[in-house]
């Protein structure tokens, strides 16, 4: 029966996504991702979007393969009627951890899903109680390799971006509003598209928010400013 | 017992009854299979690609000198029996990751094994073995053999070659034969020594041996040689090293003594034969 | 399944499901020589680890047990993942495991304990102390002997006599007792320095010798990763000091470090 194992893994993603952002604010998490789906180095699709809600206080983003995800969905969607079953909310904390063992124990197979996690929500101590609410960003890495943080960017952005919202998060101390933070992701946005050839200008910001819940952000446009380009020509 | 009711009591006793039927029969093959890789690939080519000679940090640890010899006493106020002497170093690659192990194991009051090669398979399977005498002396109620349980050991190990295990053991004890030492390794080995001599540090260890072994020796004598060659065995092989630990099995008991520190055993050794160290070059 | 090593099995296998099994294996196996094509190769060649970087160490005391670790995760050495890692988990009131290594593995085996010492907890209606930890651990992961776990563990704790015990392992499960120890990608550098400050083997018989106090230990831990910090890339951020003393509960302190 091996060999019928061996065709399904995924060892070259085909069709990728690329970085997500995500930061904390004050009542809520913000997750900025672009639109587009590459095959390589070509934009394959656009107009995807690459965020998933899950329920009212779940958010889950991703980089990397897309035909991966789609799955993910599916399994995630099951889970969270699992919970329903039982009159529970699956929140970002249980839902987080259960992804983790996922993917761990799919790379135990030798058969990763060549995703980037980004579950972003409202972790309910008490149910609806706002005071108690706090937001919460988990990443999970492909390998199974998961963890907590106040910002992330993954994909090429972990390279590119992790030190520049960082540091405007630490400008803020912490205590930042949400139009602030949305302020750093669409910056954070404008240098990828400088950088990463494989990220677009068409974007989306969706948020957790423990008064309002999950918004699945409008399509948006960036156009950055491409001035420096006339002086950093070295093609003549 | 705390919280004890009448029907915990008949669980208790069924447990009893179906521990007698499984512990005081002869054990049946096991069908516990260790977790693998999946689709078939070689677990030893893996592991020694992630955490072999190239690996850039968690190697395993490993590289010893180990000895034992046989011998009888020279005198009456001897006690003849085995000596086994062994270093202390477990290095992971070149850095030395510990330098106090224990690398004499005990399996039950009379008998030991020793450890060479891989630090955990060694601690791991010896474990089993003791486990196994244990389990055979309460079902026989008599003392198990050396030979029966190097069997048994070789027997365990023969069921994994090829699996990439790294295992170089003595086993030794005195029983109602008299003292004996089984060497048993890896590829399923097993035979009987007087003298013998297992690690990377083994040949530097012999040459000592066979140069000064004796079948009949007093009992200091016997323990000193021991030192002699694994402190030499130290000085030549940069496997092994930090201090030795001496066991001494006697028809009656099992003497484990302090540890030696190497560096000290050097000078004490030096000074015995004479031997100048602070060598000062000619001047001329 | 711990039993059965020995053979100790209750119901043993049934021969003929093994010959029948082993039939059908071969005849896959015979059918398709999957494993001989390049994609195979190629398969195979896919790392499942990585290595996320950062130490940990832990000094046994008369009373105490102090463990520390830095709190960066980092990917292919270089880029900094987060600067909260956690890599030491608070077992129970007297165990704590310190893992570095792939963090995926170390999770894994945080939640194998975790479940182990919860099922113990209801068994046996007490805490598991450290040793019977330590070599549950040993066990746990040599299972693994053949898909190791990419990690270097230590454990440490307060044993029942009170006293502060440190285990270290290897990744197979290779266990030892001794008053300290270090894991990770800084353990060549620690580990020397402890060596010289506690284990006092630069010291001739007649110099003084500084005893133990859990003060000294854990200036010493600072020290160690102070200096760790200057001279290992991976190691930085924060020091997560966790100190356990007999008979008090835990404590755990942040201290900065340098974050390049």
């Amino acid at each position: 029966m091996m060999h019928h194992d061996e065709l399904q893994r995924t060892l070259n993603p085909t069709c990728t996504g690329t970085s997500v952002i995500a930061m904390q604010y004050k009542t809520g998490v913000v997750v900025m991702t672009d639109r587009v789906v590459s095959y390589g180095k070509t934009a394959r699709y656009k107009n995807v979007s690459r965020q998933y809600k899950v329920n009212d206080n779940v958010l889950v983003a991703f980089g990397g393969d897309h035909a991966d995800f789609q799955w993910l969905q599916n399994v995630i969607e099951r889970q969270a009627l699992f919970w329903k079953r039982f009159d529970q909310e699956i929140g970002p904390k249980a839902l987080h951890g259960y992804l983790t063992s996922l993917l761990y124990a799919r790379r135990c197979k030798m058969n990763p899903l060549w995703n980037t996690l980004i579950v972003a929500g409202i972790e309910e101590e008490e149910k609806n109680n706002k005071e108690t609410s706090t937001p919460f960003i988990g990443v999970i890495t492909q390998k199974g390799c998961a963890y907590q943080v106040k910002h992330v960017a993954t994909g090429i952005g972990a390279m590119l971006l992790n030190q520049a919202v960082e540091d405007s998060w630490r400008k803020k101390g912490g205590d930042i509003t949400r139009a602030e933070a949305e302020a750093v992701l669409k910056k954070a946005l404008e240098l990828t598209i400088y950088h990463d050839c494989t990220a677009d200008n068409d974007f989306e910001i969706g948020s957790v928010d423990s008064e309002d819940g999950v918004n699945l952000g409008k399509e948006e446009t960036i156009i950055g400013d491409w001035s420096i380009a006339e002086t950093n020509c070295q093609y003549e | 017992m705390f919280g004890c009711t009448f029907d915990d009591q008949d669980d208790e006793e069924r447990a009893l009854e179906s521990c007698k039927q499984s512990f005081m029969f002869e054990p049946r093959h096991s069908d516990f299979v260790f977790p693998s890789l999946p689709l078939g690939i070689d677990s030893k080519s893996f592991v020694s690609q992630h955490f072999g000679k190239d690996a850039k940090n968690m190697q395993f640890r490993k590289g010893t000198t180990t000895l034992a010899f046989v011998y009888e006493p020279a005198t009456e106020n001897d006690k003849g029996g085995i000596i086994i002497a062994v270093d202390s170093r477990a290095s992971s690659g070149e850095y030395i990751s510990s330098k106090s192990v224990m690398k004499i194991l005990d399996i039950g009051d009379r008998m030991v094994a020793t450890m060479a090669g891989g630090a955990a398979d060694c601690q791991f399977w010896t474990r089993t073995v003791a486990k196994y005498c244990t389990l055979y002396e309460l079902r026989e109620k008599s003392q198990i053999t050396v030979s029966a349980a190097s069997k048994y050991f070789a027997n365990v190990l023969y069921g994994y070659r090829g699996k990439g295990l790294s295992v170089g053991s003595m086993v030794a004890g005195y029983d109602k034969r008299g003292p004996q030492i089984f060497k048993v390794d890896s590829d399923g080995d097993r035979c009987q020594l007087r003298v013998c001599s297992v690690g990377s540090g083994s040949l530097n260890a012999y040459g000592i041996l066979d140069n000064h072994y004796k079948p009949k020796m007093t009992d200091d004598e016997a323990r000193k040689l021991g030192l002699r060659a694994i402190m030499h065995a130290t000085f030549r092989d940069s496997g092994s090293g930090g201090v030795c630990n001496l066991c001494h099995i006697t028809p009656t008991e099992k003497i484990r003594l302090p540890p030696f520190d190497v560096s000290k055993l050097y000078y004490e050794f030096a000074e015995e034969l004479g031997k100048d160290i602070v060598y000062t070059p000619r001047d001329d | 399944m711990a039993c059965s090593f020995t053979g100790i099995a209750k119901n043993g296998p049934n021969p003929y499901s093994e010959m029948f099994a082993f039939k059908a294996a071969m005849k896959a196996a015979e059918a398709e020589p999957v494993w001989r094509t390049s994609r195979i190769i190629e398969r195979q060649r896919w790392n499942p680890y990585s290595f996320e970087g950062g130490s940990t160490c832990a000094i046994a005391g008369e009373n105490f047990a102090i463990l520390a670790s830095d709190t960066r995760l980092t990917q292919n050495d270089i880029n900094i993942l987060t600067r909260d890692g956690e890599k030491m988990h608070i077992l129970n009131d007297s165990i704590v495991l310190a893992t570095t290594g792939f963090y995926g593995d170390v999770l894994q085996l945080k939640k194998v304990l975790q479940s182990r010492l919860h099922k113990y907890r209801f068994d046996y209606r007490s805490d598991m102390s450290v040793d019977l930890c330590a070599e549950l651990l040993s066990r746990n992961l040599y299972y693994r002997r053949f898909f190791p776990y990419y990690t270097g563990a230590v454990l440490a704790g307060i044993d029942e006599h009170g006293k502060g015990a440190v285990f270290s392992y290897d990744p197979i499960g290779c266990i030892e007792r001794i008053a300290y120890s270090a894991s990770g990608n800084a353990e060549p550098m620690i580990i020397p320095f402890l060596d010289c400050q506690i284990g006092h083997v630069t010291l001739s018989d007649e110099a003084e010798k500084p005893p133990l106090t859990l003060e000294r230990a854990t200036s010493l831990m600072k020290d160690a990763f102070r200096s760790a910090a200057e001279r290992e890339i991976t190691t930085g951020d924060k020091i997560h000091l966790i100190i356990a003393e007999a008979g008090k509960p835990i404590v755990q302190k942040f201290l900065p470090l340098r974050e390049d």
